[in-house]
């Protein structure tokens, strides 16, 4: 058998658990695959004073509405991910009082986003993403980034920012490292917690290592 | 009687002729108004509320169009007592009729959730909307944390802070 073929029967094998869920309205629950999660011990702690840098082309701010609408090559640069998408909608909504322990700050503020005060009367409640959206979460350490990367790829993403909630619909697919993917009609993660929903047309397919193993190599704690 | 308001009418049609004749010879020569250092409030018709402030270092009027320079406008939240937003740019050009300020340099907007910088826009004053034409890069005040990570992240900070 040369290498071609061994490797290529290594791939086939990379055993296609085609989970097939080709059911209309039905739904599959993937716990344990750890997408979009930390790898166990990694313990990355999230030091939450990087601010969140945002590239487009165009952008239209609405005060009265507190929406704010980029287009173009839209690029976001977060602590935790990056995406990139052809527009993207931020919607924002007034802090609920749960500053209130805070010394209250003015309203007029205008030094830099970087030296900001960490209290601000406004916050991003939820983010929607349309055309080519490809969500990349970032590695926490060396360990994570042997995992592979970890990739989510749509054309359409609602993102609860507050519940951590993402909605991917419009041929949606899940990546983590070189074979482990996840495909469906609508498939809604949870940043916070190991759930991930895929409804209708649900298909997983794991890598040979990822099934060797018997189980994701890192589950999210 | 009859005699001294057709007396008046005369004196009136004669100070319309030299208001007009003074403003075409104005318009003739292409002069202007020009005011420095200056700060004009715009109020909502219906509410009386304040939408905005434009402050700026020079303004020449031209008919409809006011040249701006070092232009900065404030705009003002739903009480018109607390500024929302603050746009600054070095050139822009305000349409009195359409209430619209435009411009094509450099644009930088400064609000407590995000600082925007860009090149060109286009500022609608009655609707309170900016329209920033290229190169948009913006630094969002706070990341995408979720509500529970900002509590793990407050909760650790506190027992830092205590260890310390």
């Amino acid at each position: 058998m040369n290498t071609k073929t061994k490797s290529s029967r290594r791939l086939m094998t990379t055993l296609c658990v085609a989970v097939l869920l080709s059911f209309a309205g039905s739904s599959a629950f993937a716990q344990g695959l750890s997408f979009f999660q930390p790898a166990k011990g990694t313990d990355k702690k999230r030091a939450g004073k990087v601010p969140t840098v945002i590239n487009s082309d165009v952008m239209d701010i609405d005060i009265p509405k507190n929406i704010a609408v980029f287009s173009g090559n839209v690029k976001v640069d977060d602590e935790e991910m990056t995406i990139t998408c052809k527009k993207m909608t931020i919607f924002l909504e007034d802090k609920k009082s749960e500053a209130s322990t805070a010394p209250a700050t003015p309203a007029k503020k205008t030094e830099p986003a970087g030296e900001a005060a960490p209290e601000e009367s406004k916050q991003i409640s939820r983010i929607i993403c349309e055309q080519d959206v490809v969500i990349i979460r970032k590695a926490g350490d060396d360990k994570e980034k042997a995992e592979g990367e970890q990739k989510a790829v749509a054309g359409h993403a609602d993102y609860d920012v507050k519940t951590g909630k993402i909605v991917l619909t419009k041929d949606p697919i899940l990546q983590r490292g070189q074979g482990n993917v996840i495909k469906g009609e609508i498939i809604v993660l949870w940043r916070d917690s190991e759930k991930l929903e895929v409804h209708q047309r649900g298909e997983i397919t794991l890598s040979n290592e990822t099934i060797e193993t018997g189980k994701d190599k890192n589950p999210a704690p | 009687m009859g005699r001294t308001d057709g007396k008046i009418s005369c004196l009136i049609l004669f100070f319309c002729i030299a208001a007009l004749a003074l403003v075409g010879a104005f318009a003739a020569d292409d002069t202007s108004l020009i005011m420095k250092k200056f700060r004009s409030p715009e109020y909502n018709k219906e509410t009386d509320e304040l939408l905005c402030i434009v402050y700026g270092e020079r303004a020449q009027l031209v008919g409809v169009l006011v040249n701006l320079e070092e232009l900065k406008i404030d705009w003002m939240g739903e009480d018109g007592k607390v500024v929302k937003g603050t746009v600054t740019t070095p050139k822009g050009i305000y349409d009195r009729s359409t209430k619209i300020i435009k411009g094509e340099d450099e644009v930088h907007y400064r609000s407590d959730a995000m600082d925007v910088d860009g090149v060109g826009f286009d500022a609608d004053q009655k609707r309170q909307t900016i329209h920033i034409r290229s190169k948009v890069k913006v630094v969002l005040r706070q990341n995408l944390m979720t509500d529970n990570e900002k509590d793990v992240l407050r909760k650790r900070n506190e027992k830092e802070a205590v260890k310390k």
